[in-house]
């Protein structure tokens, strides 16, 4: 891997979105140009690369993924599984999986329960504030400890009272 | 470590595999227990999916990627280049033909202004003969009757038109040899010897000779052949 894909992926770690604007835009023309090549229309091929592209991201918020190859392949290797796997679901017979996809963490996310999915549009309504500090905890899995050292918060305590009002106000907007 | 940081690091792969398995045991008898990890995982998954619907929306407002457009430039300037250097090529290829060349396109025979003819001279002289000969373009004759009046006398203007004869029969050593023996400077016909020369040396391929009787020419003699001389000085120095 090169130190450039390195510097990217450390600064994905570390939630830096304009590091996952940097690989949309820097790869999509030759994930697209691949696409073209295997005949898949340019819109399905940009929604492929997308989905692609925020599974990474995920995976990387995560440390779900562990990379060897290159970022770009990494990207092409998952939007060649995803294309499969679209083809698949209208039914046309084709491999799923190849040497090549080995290394991929080719996990889908899951449908949404109605529960999440209620939680999923409460959360939506939630202040800014609120969010980012649910969305460290539950969603990145920073202790409160992180949180503090990566926020304007003072201590621990805070963290862990403002998440709790803003759990509370989660369930009123869920309930509601 | 509190309840609720366990179930935080059981989520995100940071518990050992004994602490994982230590509190999925303690789930099955603990349904508060239970109801707490899945309550973490129901609000993971949905701030994932929440997470995922922005940054759909976030990529799909960047501007669409244009092909890049190859770039032409480095092409072109290395044909430009290219070409450059086939021109230069071409041009020092005929420039190595062009010495030769240059010899036949600036080379005439001096004209008779040494011994002017009179026409129906009756008693016409050895000297006559010779000049006549010359200015009917009959070189052999004049070089034979220039080469027998030179017996006589060490005459310079003779040997001048002997040496312009010599080079008009194409007989370049020979004519070379006559012309250096004309290198007084105050010998009238001194701009025309060296003009020769010069030209002799061009044909030889001898372009910094040339060159350096061209410049005493030109020092010597400004006016002589000035255009002829600038040109060929100017060819001589892209050598």
């Amino acid at each position: 891997m090169s130190p450039t894909d390195k510097q990217l992926l450390e600064r994905l770690r570390m939630d830096d979105k304009q590091a996952l604007e940097e690989i949309y835009l820097a790869y999509q023309h030759d994930f697209l140009r691949v696409a073209r090549k295997k005949g898949i229309a340019q819109e399905d091929a940009l929604d492929i690369f997308q989905d692609v592209v925020i599974d990474f991201y995920q995976q990387v918020q995560n440390g779900a993924s562990s990379i060897n190859s290159s970022i770009k392949a990494y990207l092409l290797g998952m939007g060649r599984y995803k294309w499969y796997k679209r083809l698949n679901q209208q039914k046309q017979e084709l491999p799923l999986v190849d040497e090549r996809m080995v290394e991929l963490d080719t996990e889908e996310p899951a449908a949404l329960t109605q529960k999440q999915e209620q939680l999923r549009t409460g959360f939506s309504r939630l202040s800014p504030s609120c969010q980012e500090v649910l969305r460290m905890y539950y969603y990145r899995g920073l202790s409160l400890s992180d949180i503090v050292e990566q926020t304007q918060y003072s201590n621990t305590n805070t963290v862990k009272s403002h998440k709790s009002r803003c759990l509370k106000r989660l369930s009123e907007l869920i309930k509601n | 470590m509190d309840q609720e940081g366990r179930i935080r690091k059981y989520w995100h792969g940071k518990l050992s595999e004994q602490e994982g398995e230590a509190l999925e045991t303690e789930m099955r008898f603990d349904a508060e227990l239970k109801q707490e990890v899945q309550s973490f995982r129901d609000l993971q998954l949905a701030i994932g999916a929440a997470e995922r619907q922005a940054l759909k929306e976030k990529l799909s407002a960047l501007p669409r990627v244009q092909p890049r457009r190859r770039q032409l430039w480095p092409l072109a300037a290395a044909a430009a280049v290219l070409l450059l250097l086939g021109m230069a090529w071409l041009y020092r290829q005929s420039a190595v033909v062009a010495p030769v060349e240059l010899f036949a396109s600036y080379y005439e025979p001096y004209p008779n202004v040494a011994h002017p003819i009179v026409r129906q001279q009756e008693q016409a002289g050895q000297e006559t003969l010779a000049f006549v000969a010359y200015e009917q373009g009959n070189y052999s004759e004049a070089i034979e009757r220039l080469e027998q009046l030179l017996t006589t006398e060490d005459h310079p203007e003779w040997r001048f038109y002997l040496a312009v004869s010599l080079v008009s029969q194409g007989d370049y050593e020979a004519a070379q040899v006559q012309f250096a023996q004309l290198s007084d400077a105050d010998f009238r016909f001194r701009s025309p010897v060296l003009w020769y020369q010069a030209l002799l040396s061009l044909r030889e391929e001898d372009t910094a000779t040339a060159r350096t009787l061209l410049l005493q020419l030109q020092q010597a003699d400004p006016e002589f052949e000035k255009a002829a001389v600038e040109r060929l000085l100017k060819y001589t120095s892209e050598w």
